[in-house]
């Protein structure tokens, strides 16, 4: 489904990405794995269209795709960030429902209606009203998720999806996640956490080696 | 002190705060869209345009407001650009206080993170809507503190357009102690001010608190 080859990234001398080949196929998860510093967070923006590369070639469904101008574009990949960015003066229902209705000209009824459904399949009902501060980092990162639900993206990419969250809440992360995949759900998992990674995984690739 | 004697004094005070506050309110309905605008230069990717900004906010910031109202007022028709007293004032005030309310939206604007444009571009919002829908609700609970000491200021600085014979309220008090000799003029144009000021106080606070819902 979507293909990197020879992705390479570099900022001034140094090479970030270099020579990076991979694809995930429809409905699977990938885990993109390794040390700090490796360039996941990099690769996973260039995938999202956040940041240009410098060579190699990006396909989806076998076309040619190039994320900075179609991702942004189409919205084909959706992105939940390390530190969530949900927008602080919206309500968590405003913050699902806003670009639906921006950017998909749905009316606000329709809109509220289908984020209404969304908050409810990752249990966040009772949340509805409220703002960003004053949900837990769990509750945020579900409204992140679904945020990017809402424009119905065929791929969903997450930042380091744990690290923000207590050791506790990590199991849930990875319920979400198996879940989402379940319902066909194509996902891209960046994450230093190897164990992790072997829970939702059906392949993993790893940036650059751990040091022992 | 009579109250006779205030009420003879009353509609020229009256007719100078009318003055007063109509060059405030104008100056705040222009001066403020105009600041966002150069606020908005001032980050543009287009060095000349961002140059002549810098320019503009550096000589209204460097130079007395007092001195710009008799440069517009005086100094314009040198090159055969003459303005009435009340348009050279307004002129001088909104382009003063553009410059300062640039300078207080530039940096509400540089306090918003950038990772609230990037999950916005994700969220395939374009510039427009990122900024009106995102940015600016932000900007404006990060400025309202600002805004309001300025606002508070321009009540009083209103006071300087007696300059070029403008007849604002502190001239209607002038005017009204010199022809009678007591100071009762000028304490009820302070009474004045401190009314002024008080409301709008209690405006900014209510406008504080209307973006406090949120941290």
């Amino acid at each position: 489904m979507l293909t990197l080859k020879g992705i390479t990234k570099k900022m001034g001398a140094r090479t970030i990405i270099d020579q990076v080949s991979l694809a995930v196929e429809e409905g699977q998860t990938l885990c993109i794995v390794g040390p700090s510093g490796a360039g996941k967070t990099t690769l996973l923006r260039v995938i999202a269209g956040l940041t240009p590369f410098d060579q190699g070639t990006i396909e989806l469904d076998g076309q040619r795709f190039v994320p900075v101008r179609d991702n942004l574009k189409r919205g084909l990949i959706g992105v939940v960030f390390q530190d969530f960015r949900l927008f602080p003066h919206l309500t968590t229902l405003e913050n699902v429902a806003l670009a639906p209705r921006l950017v998909l000209n749905q009316t606000g009824a329709a809109a509220d209606q289908q984020a209404q459904k969304l908050l409810q399949q990752l249990d966040l009902s009772q949340q509805a009203a409220q703002y960003p501060f004053q949900l837990s980092g769990g509750q945020k990162q579900r409204v992140g998720i679904a945020r990017a639900l809402a424009l119905r993206p065929r791929i969903l990419c997450y930042d380091e999806p744990t690290s923000a969250l207590d050791p506790n809440l990590r199991d849930s992360v990875r319920d979400l996640i198996l879940q989402l995949k379940a319902s066909g759900m194509t996902q891209i998992v960046v994450t230093h956490d190897l164990a992790f990674a072997r829970q939702i995984a059906d392949q993993t690739y790893q940036l650059a080696p751990y040091q022992v | 002190m009579s109250w006779q004697y205030l009420s003879e004094i009353f509609p020229a005070l009256l007719k100078g705060t009318k003055v007063t506050l109509s060059i405030f309110g104008l100056t705040l309905l222009l001066a403020i869209p105009l600041g966002l605008l150069v606020s908005l230069g001032l980050r543009s990717r287009f060095k000349p345009l961002r140059g002549l900004l810098d320019f503009y906010v550096w000589l209204m910031r460097g130079t007395p407001l007092l001195l710009q109202l008799i440069f517009v007022f005086y100094g314009l028709p040198l090159i055969h650009l003459v303005l009435e007293r009340y348009a050279a004032a307004l002129f001088a005030f909104v382009l003063n206080y553009a410059a300062y309310f640039a300078e207080i939206f530039r940096g509400g604007l540089q306090s918003v993170d950038q990772g609230q444009v990037e999950a916005a571009q994700m969220l395939r919002l374009n510039s427009r809507q990122t900024f009106r829908y995102i940015i600016l609700p932000q900007v404006n609970k990060k400025v309202i503190p600002a805004i309001g000491n300025e606002v508070i200021n321009l009540v009083k600085d209103s006071s300087l357009v007696y300059v070029i014979g403008l007849g604002d309220l502190l001239r209607a008090g002038n005017i009204a102690m010199a022809r009678d000799v007591t100071l009762v003029p000028l304490l009820a144009v302070a009474v004045i001010y401190l009314t002024l000021t008080a409301v709008l106080t209690w405006a900014l606070r209510r406008a504080e608190k209307h973006y406090a819902y949120y941290e």
